[in-house]
């Protein structure tokens, strides 16, 4: 696809200089060389980046000679030494059809740098493929085509317990969804309707593989695993179908949305892993799992909102939310004990047959007051809200039934005395009864301040702060604080400087506990504790017409117990409008990033360095 | 005799009368254009009709009001032809309103009723060239998108030229492709939440409704996450670690979830339905 992605940039450059009306084109290369100290597969896990060629930038905009169409772009950047590629097409003929292509691929490379298990590493990449085409001609009515793809495919090393001991597997990874939709809407009806159609499916292959040639992890054993068989997969088909409606006026605005969708899922696993006791010498014992399985979900969703001016400074607004989704699911096949001897083979099979159910009903209506007048402007807003679970896991288990409630208070009061300033600040509480879940807060709050204020022409100063929290008796408790300062000089097409700073500060307790052998329980407590600031900088300095040069830098400094760690990246790029339509920059990238929580041999210094050059035409 | 005495008069009624009618096309005060053109410089007038924005007028049958359309009734400037006596530069504010004489609301809606722009005073020709010459920016803009917007809105701006960023000015996004300048109403202004509606016009992938949204119901939707104007991180998130994003509000992740490997330290590469899934809880797949 990358290999396509460059032929279609080269063919279409050619065309753009056969057919190019419009004279504002432009393409970039840039290539990029990268020193590396320290552990460099940790910055390739975060980011990715290696040396080389990478498209910086594409984007033509051609008009076409015929009359087949009046618009004509592409737009691309990524691919090459960039893990992320991203192109995009876009023609038709405007007020009549239009038509949109996007394709994007991500890789992801990661490893564990100093591990004894190499096992741990991952390798893949995400591909996304929409396409969109849109008729516009008729009078009444606006047609959608809609298709979207995306894959995951790769692979990654996952740990696997038998017989007392870890063992490593390497997954194959293959998954795609494919999803297809077509939409009418209207458009001269007083209330605009849209429906729209869709089917979707979703696949998934897996295949394991031992690691290592089956010998177990971190210690030697006398038992090797000897994966024989260890696959499997499942599909699922789901049919989709969205009506919205919409209306407004200088009084009323109305929108609505329903989407029902069933899901449709089939699976097959199919498992033998077997050991070799005493390196072969004893025999083989082994389990096994045949199994289909089947999960059939119907889901019902609907929002509403609607707001009314009931009189020229007074707005009311009301909202609506209800979600239904039940799903019936069963597993049929059987387990397998496998022995496997000098003298003797068995097999004692154990038939599985559950079925079971997740059933999850929400609902939500809420409504606001807006009072406006001479720049100030208070909002009031009380929501409810039910959320109801049920579920059985197989005809063997209980029925777990709960529901939760939730009331919401809002209030928001903004100022604006006069165009340099602007006061905002706001208030909600949100009360829960019932738990879904032991970790559930049982009470929420949270508040905020924004000031915004333009001393001068050139400056702008943003401060602005917040504070929430959550918490239920014995079991849970946590508090958010941020607060932060942005200052902004400049104005366009000279100097421009934007300083900001921000703390966040972040304490949770959740009370957990575990269950060893024999069932006994042992409480003890998760803790989490973050004391960030961050601080960027980011400075744009023109020197005429033809050159600029740009300056950014940004700290990220957590000093909370539970992850310390330091980061610090900065950039720097020069640039020149040159002649015959030429342009060309130098750029320099760095990261030094230090997690103060692992060993040092775990941080890296990265500094990634090179040019651009560009045409215009 | 007296009956043709009476259609006669009749007839000169009638006539007089459409004669009167023609004459009183224009409202109260206002001369028409070929009365401007009487002492204004050729070249201006000839500049001014080469505009679309004159050629439109034209095309409503609006020609004797090309010119009073925008500067108001100019009989007071005919009689005494002062500046003061006109509608002209400097009174920005009062030529606003006559745009409006035209350009009625595009699209109703209660942003309408009080938009942000008009209650921190700021009129047509703020954005808007007069239409004498042609304007550098469509539609009829004083200055291309974002240097017009960034004479207010300098910060914004200026985040556009942080490493990662919607490409802005050329081939890229201009601030109304997000920002509906007016305050229009579209589709997505009334089915999404204000932190949303202006990203899934062109992130439709995004706009759900999803049976597993998310966030759920977040504060500032898109802007949670995402610095919407630009960002020196990556796919311009707010942190520069995704997991740092996510730890934020989610602290309570399962206990297998090792940190200090990096496969948990990049949610999103499992997770990679972040933006909320229709068939999974857990955001794996979309």
């Amino acid at each position: 696809m990358r290999t396509l992605s460059f032929a279609t940039l080269f063919v279409f450059t050619c065309f753009a200089g056969h057919v190019a009306t419009a004279q504002d084109n432009h393409i970039e290369l840039g290539v990029a060389f990268q020193d590396e100290d320290g552990a460099a597969d940790q910055f390739r896990s975060h980011r990715n980046l290696d040396e080389g060629v990478y498209l910086a930038n594409l984007a033509l905009d051609l008009a076409d000679n015929t009359a087949a169409f009046d618009f004509f772009e592409i737009a691309s950047h990524g691919f090459g030494a960039e893990p992320y590629g991203l192109f995009d097409l876009k023609f038709g003929k405007r007020g009549v059809w239009t038509a949109a292509f996007r394709f994007d691929r991500r890789e992801f490379d990661y490893a564990v740098p100093g591990a004894t298990w190499p096992a741990a590493a991952a390798d893949w990449n995400i591909t996304k493929l929409r396409g969109h085409f849109e008729y516009d001609g008729w009078q009444a009515l606006r047609l959608r085509l809609n298709l979207r793809e995306t894959s995951r495919r790769g692979d990654r090393g996952q740990a696997f317990y038998g017989l007392g001991l870890p063992y490593a597997l390497n997954r194959d990874m293959d998954e795609s969804l494919r999803s297809y939709g077509i939409g009418l809407e209207t458009k001269t009806l007083p209330v605009q309707f849209v429906l729209e159609q869709s089917w979707s499916v979703y696949e998934r292959d897996y295949t394991y593989r031992p690691h290592l040639d089956g010998e177990p992890l971190f210690e030697e054993g006398e038992n090797d695993l000897v994966v024989t068989n260890f696959n499997g997969g499942d599909e699922n088909e789901a049919p989709a179908m969205r009506l919205s409606a919409t209306y407004a006026s200088n009084r009323v605005e109305l929108a609505a949305v329903g989407m029902v969708r069933q899901d449709r899922l089939r699976s097959e696993r199919n498992e033998l892993t077997l050991y070799e006791l005493g390196q072969g010498n004893i025999g083989r014992l082994g389990f096994g799992h045949v199994l289909d399985g089947d999960a059939d979900r119907d889901t019902a969703l609907a929002r509403v909102r609607l707001g009314i001016a009931l009189a020229p400074r007074f707005l009311a607004r009301f909202t609506g939310h209800y979600r239904d989704w039940s799903t019936d699911t069963t597993s049929i096949g059987e387990s397998l004990l496998v022995a496997e001897g000098n003298q003797t083979d068995f097999e004692l099979p154990e038939t599985v047959d559950d079925r079971g159910f997740l059933d999850r009903e929400q609902t939500e209506a809420g409504i606001e007051l807006e009072y406006r007048h001479s720049g100030l402007s208070l909002v009031a807003g009380f929501a409810s809200a039910e959320h109801d679970l049920n579920y059985r896991r197989s005809q063997d288990d209980a029925i777990y039934d709960e529901s939760r409630e939730t009331e919401t208070l809002r209030l928001t009061l903004a100022w604006r005395p006069n165009k340099q300033l602007r006061l905002r600040a706001g208030w909600s509480e949100d009360d829960f009864d019932g738990f879904l879940f032991r970790t559930d807060p049982q009470a929420h709050d949270r508040y905020w301040g924004d000031l915004h204020w333009r001393p001068a022409e050139e400056w702008q100063i943003r401060v602005r702060a917040a504070s929430e929290s959550s918490d239920r008796e014995a079991v849970l408790s946590s508090a958010l604080d941020t607060y932060g300062a942005t200052v902004v000089y400049g104005k366009p097409k000279g100097p421009q400087i934007q300083a900001s700073v921000g703390w966040v500060d972040l304490a949770s307790n959740v009370d957990i506990r575990f269950y060893v052998a024999d069932e006994q329980a042992v409480d003890t407590v998760s803790f989490y504790e973050s004391e960030l600031m961050t601080g960027s900088a980011r400075v744009i300095w023109p020197f005429g017409e033809r050159v600029r040069l740009e300056l950014g830098a940004q700290l990220y400094d957590d000093d909370g117990a539970s992850a310390p760690l330091r980061l610090t990246s900065n950039d720097v790029r020069l640039g020149f409008k040159g002649p015959f339509s030429l342009d060309c920059s130098v750029f320099a990238q760095r990261w030094d990033h230090d997690r103060q929580y692992l060993e040092d041999d775990l941080d890296y210094e990265i500094t990634r360095y090179g040019f651009v050059v560009g045409r215009r035409f | 005799m007296q009956r043709l005495l009476l259609l006669f008069a009749y007839f000169i009624a009638c006539l007089g009368s459409a004669v009167l009618l023609g004459q009183s096309e224009l409202p109260e005060g206002y001369m028409g254009s070929e009365v401007c053109m009487e002492c204004h410089d050729e070249s201006d007038i000839y500049a001014y009709e080469q505009q679309p924005h004159y050629l439109e007028i034209v095309a409503h049958g609006l020609e004797e009001k090309a010119c009073e359309g925008c500067h108001g009734p100019g009989e007071e400037h005919v009689l005494d032809p002062m500046p003061e006596n006109i509608l002209g530069n400097g009174k920005t504010a009062a030529i606003s309103a006559e745009c409006r004489s035209c350009h009625a609301q595009m699209h109703t809606g209660l942003g309408m009723a009080n938009p942000a722009h008009t209650r921190n005073d700021v009129n047509c020709l703020d954005c808007h060239g007069s239409g004498h010459k042609p304007a550098p920016a469509k539609p009829m803009l004083a200055m291309a998108q974002p240097d017009l917007c960034g004479q207010c809105h300098t910060g914004q701006v200026l985040e556009f030229n942080a490493p990662f960023a919607h490409r802005s000015g050329h081939q890229g996004v201009q601030c109304g492709d997000c920002h509906p300048s007016h305050a229009e109403t579209t589709l997505h202004t009334l089915l999404e939440t204000p932190g949303r509606s202006a990203c899934v016009g062109c992130h439709t992938d995004k706009a759900g409704p999803f049976v597993f949204p998310h966030p759920n119901h977040g504060l500032d939707g898109c802007a949670e996450c995402h610095a919407p104007h630009g960002s020196p991180n990556p796919f311009m998130l707010t942190r520069a670690d995704v997991n740092n994003l996510c730890l934020e509000c989610h602290i309570d992740t399962p206990t297998f979830h090792d940190l200090t490997r990096p496969r948990y330290q990049s949610c999103s590469s499992c997770h990679a339905a972040v933006h909320g899934s229709q068939r999974d809880s857990r955001l794996f797949e979309e």
